[in-house]
């Protein structure tokens, strides 16, 4: 063990060399990024914080729903972790240099399984942990819990997330060494598959939706028996929330009878990851090395080279420029599984809406989930065109003399990937928004805005993107999730928040005080014109800036 | 062909290109020679526009590489030394990519051309396949395929050899010739001291920034006192410089 000892040294040694590293940044990049973790952070814990102080103030009903919040919570944490540590799992023990390097040492399989395994553990955890500890310090601010709570939230997460890693790491360990050698499009048709049969299976489910009364029996009869599938008994989000409302509930007894039963399982399932290991890992990284494909892409049978030729109508180098980025694209299902993912869930709570009958709730409900949809499609799309947008100029990065090299503006460049991508999020958001309106049966006049509202935003948001991109480029990366995390990403991103935050609220608010008859009909109608128009004004600009900033930045650009 | 005046580029305190003149003619075969972190990729990539001078200016074929570019850039060809591409593309792909992205008057002449360039560098079985799967030789020569088919009048070129076999070296020594004779102007930087010696008309040597010498190889050896090699003349002018 003494080699893995040194590679977790060097692993100490290279972050200390990192922390470092941030004093040489300058002091207002510093306070920014603090300012921007610090915005966030207060955000994940404020929101929930309301939403379960609105839940309290339902008495009894909004209790049994903030429990069962919990073990929702869990689930999709455990969903998200293990999906996490299968992608972490891929790169880091098959895809990086490292690998390569390690097993050109006497080590043996299962230790550098190990090595990978716990950095999958540490990369994983980390960004979930950051979210998870504001939004359940907020249920516990409601529940005005002690501090001990904390401590005892971080031991109950420490197995619970080895348990996620391990089954990840062992899914892919499975997956590579046993399907074809093709393993991403295999997965990434598979996972698309999964997600249309879901909506598909939705859509065409019966209803069970009953005729209530009011709120109360709609959540009871409607609402709250769709929780139930999160509350399996063997699976080990059922163990850690158990485990935090027995704490709660002050049986000390009971809640490490559930720490134990989820450290026992943790160790197991890294047991049985080890074990496979010694077997499976070594073949398996040589598959994948010798995964890529010969196939031939011939121009007259490629489906991808069919759909470009109906982009001839476009000038010449903007259809080489729009036609590399549609097949570079398509044939990286790394790329498009991780979108299916995105809105694939945006797709199946959209399709589900049916089956809850959110269109029997009162107007005042409706127009709530009708904003709640605007922003989540809006959000949806602002964290994909960070994660596949802002990244494009950077990862032209090594490969840029070839586009600096062309007699072409900078200007074209940055074009090409506003309209290309802009027109891609809208022929993804304007069906999911139509889709979510119609089921929700809203009046014409929120159907025309929230279109409206979809069209701006989406231009908006990616003319945010490219141009920020370009502004801070990352030339040094080829990974697109570690250019994200970056400075320029991390602002972008909060950008694009910040936007949505104000558009949403611009247009909500007349909504609101209209259905709460705090205003008439016709200052309420004269107040949405105003909102729409200042929604406009507001993108125009964000546009503008955006772009005319990022094409100064290209054309002062040194490679 | 290529007029430098003047150039320098600075990063920060460092002085990577120290006011360099250079003049090389229409046809001219010019190898620019330096030991390492001399200053020649520097040089390479302010004169193809990659790169904005502190100081000078650099001109190809009478346009300025800074003001005029596109036109400029019409005429240029560069080959990188390190041959990165887009992966995901296939070699024919990426070929028409590169021909769209420069105007041309006889479209189907250049797709002719392009299938002869395949051919000539042993391609033409693996162009339908993805570059991801081709070997570092395989992408320079694609590279080389992809300056060729704008006929450009002026090619720059960064370690041309570099994983290239016999074969493929020899034919790219020969295209270059060729080119050189039918008047487009090479300038080429490389480390190989024998591809300089065999077909350059003319070799600069740069170190530390500074050009310190510039001739034929003649010249070279009368000025440096060194009557042998190429390789005794390079040592023994940067071990003065030294």
């Amino acid at each position: 063990m003494a080699a893995v000892e040194q590679v977790f040294r060097a692993r100490v040694s290279a972050v200390k060399n990192r922390l470092a590293g941030i004093k040489k940044h300058s002091r207002l990049k510093i306070f920014i990024v603090w300012l921007v973790f610090i915005g966030l952070i207060s955000a994940a814990f404020y929101v929930p914080y309301r939403a379960f102080l609105f839940l309290e103030s339902m008495g009894s009903l909004g209790l049994v729903i903030v429990d069962r919040l919990l073990y929702l919570f869990f689930m999709g944490l455990f969903v998200m972790l293990i999906f996490s540590n299968c992608i972490i799992c891929y790169s880091t023990g098959y895809r990086a240099r490292e690998t390569t390097f390690f097993f050109s040492l006497p080590l043996e399989y299962a230790q550098i399984y190990f090595i990978k395994f716990i950095d999958s553990i540490f990369l994983s955890s980390w960004t979930f942990l950051c979210f998870l500890l504001p939004i359940l310090s907020a249920y516990a601010f409601v529940k005005e819990l002690e501090w001990t709570f904390y401590v005892f939230l971080l031991v109950f997460f420490v197995p619970f997330a080895v348990i996620a890693a391990a089954i990840g790491c062992l899914i892919t360990l499975l997956l590579i060494r046993f399907l074809p050698r093709r393993f991403y499009q295999v997965l990434g048709w598979t996972v698309s598959g999964l997600f249309f049969a879901g909506c598909v299976w939705l859509f065409l489910a019966g209803r069970s939706v009953s005729q209530s009364e009011n709120e109360v029996s709609f959540l009871l009869t409607n609402f709250i028996p769709h929780f139930g599938f999160s509350q399996f008994a063997f699976a080990p989000n059922f163990w850690i929330s158990e485990g935090i409302m027995k704490f709660i509930a002050g049986l000390y007894v009971e809640s490490l009878f559930w720490w134990l039963l989820l450290l026992s399982n943790a160790l197991f399932f890294s047991y049985i990851g080890i074990a496979f290991a010694r077997r499976l890992y070594y073949e398996g990284w040589l598959r994948s090395g010798s995964s890529g494909t010969m196939r031939e892409f011939l121009p007259q049978k490629d489906i991808i080279s069919k759909f470009c030729r109906g982009l001839r109508f476009l000038p010449l180098a903007t259809q080489a420029l729009v036609v590399k980025d549609i097949k570079i694209f398509w044939r990286d299902p790394v790329q498009w599984s991780q979108f299916t993912v995105f809105f694939g869930l945006l797709a199946i709570y959209f399709a589900n809406i049916r089956n809850l009958g959110y269109e029997q709730v009162l107007p005042f409900w409706k127009n709530i989930i009708c904003f709640l949809n605007l922003s989540s499609t809006n959000l949806t799309l602002a964290s994909l065109s960070v994660r596949f947008v802002f990244p494009q100029i950077s990862l032209e990065g090594k490969r840029f003399w070839i586009l600096g090299l062309a007699p072409l503006e900078k200007r074209d460049i940055l074009f090409e990937k506003f309209w290309f991508n802009s027109i891609a999020a809208l022929c993804i958001s304007l069906p999911l928004i139509l889709l979510s309106n119609s089921m929700l049966s809203v009046s014409p006049e929120l159907m025309w805005l929230s279109v409206m509202v979809v069209v701006v935003m989406c231009f908006s948001l990616i003319s945010l993107c490219t141009g920020l991109g370009a502004l801070f480029p990352n030339f040094k990366e080829d990974n697109p999730a570690q250019i994200v995390s970056g400075f320029g990403g991390t602002l972008t991103l909060v950008l694009c928040l910040l936007y949505i935050a104000v558009n949403v609220t611009a247009l909500a608010l007349p909504f609101h005080l209209f259905i709460t008859e705090q205003i008439t009909e016709v200052l309420f109608k004269k107040l949405i014109v105003y909102a729409a128009i200042f929604i406009v004004f507001l993108s125009i600009i964000t546009i503008g800036v955006s772009l005319s900033a990022g094409t100064r930045a290209l054309k002062d650009l040194e490679m | 062909m290529i007029l430098i005046e003047n150039l320098t580029k600075r990063f920060g305190e460092l002085v990577a290109v120290d006011a360099l003149n250079l003049e090389i003619g229409t046809g001219e075969f010019f190898a620019f020679l330096g030991p390492n972190a001399a200053g020649k990729t520097t040089t390479i990539k302010t004169l193809v526009g990659l790169l904005k001078p502190t100081q000078g200016r650099a001109q190809l074929c009478g346009y300025d590489i800074q003001r005029d570019y596109l036109k400029a850039k019409t005429l240029l060809s560069y080959i990188p030394d390190a041959p990165f591409l887009y992966d995901k593309l296939t070699g024919a792909e990426f070929l028409d990519f590169v021909l769209n992205l420069y105007p041309s008057s006889n479209r189907e002449k250049q797709m002719k051309m392009k299938d002869e360039l395949l051919f000539q560098f042993g391609l033409d079985n693996h162009k339908y396949h993805l570059i991801e799967n081709y070997s570092h030789g395989m992408r320079q020569k694609l590279v080389f395929a992809a300056a060729l088919l704008h006929e450009p009048k002026v090619m720059i070129i960064d370690e041309p050899m570099v994983g290239l076999d016999p074969h493929s070296s020899r034919i790219v020594k020969d295209i270059l010739k060729q080119k050189s004779r039918q008047g487009v102007t090479i300038f080429l930087s490389t480390h190989t001291l024998n591809v300089a010696e065999e077909i350059a008309d003319r070799i600069g040597i740069i170190d530390k920034g500074r050009l310190i010498a510039v001739g034929t190889l003649e010249e070279l050896k009368v000025s440096s006192g060194v009557h042998g090699k190429l390789e005794d003349v390079f040592l023994r002018l940067t071990e003065e410089e030294s």
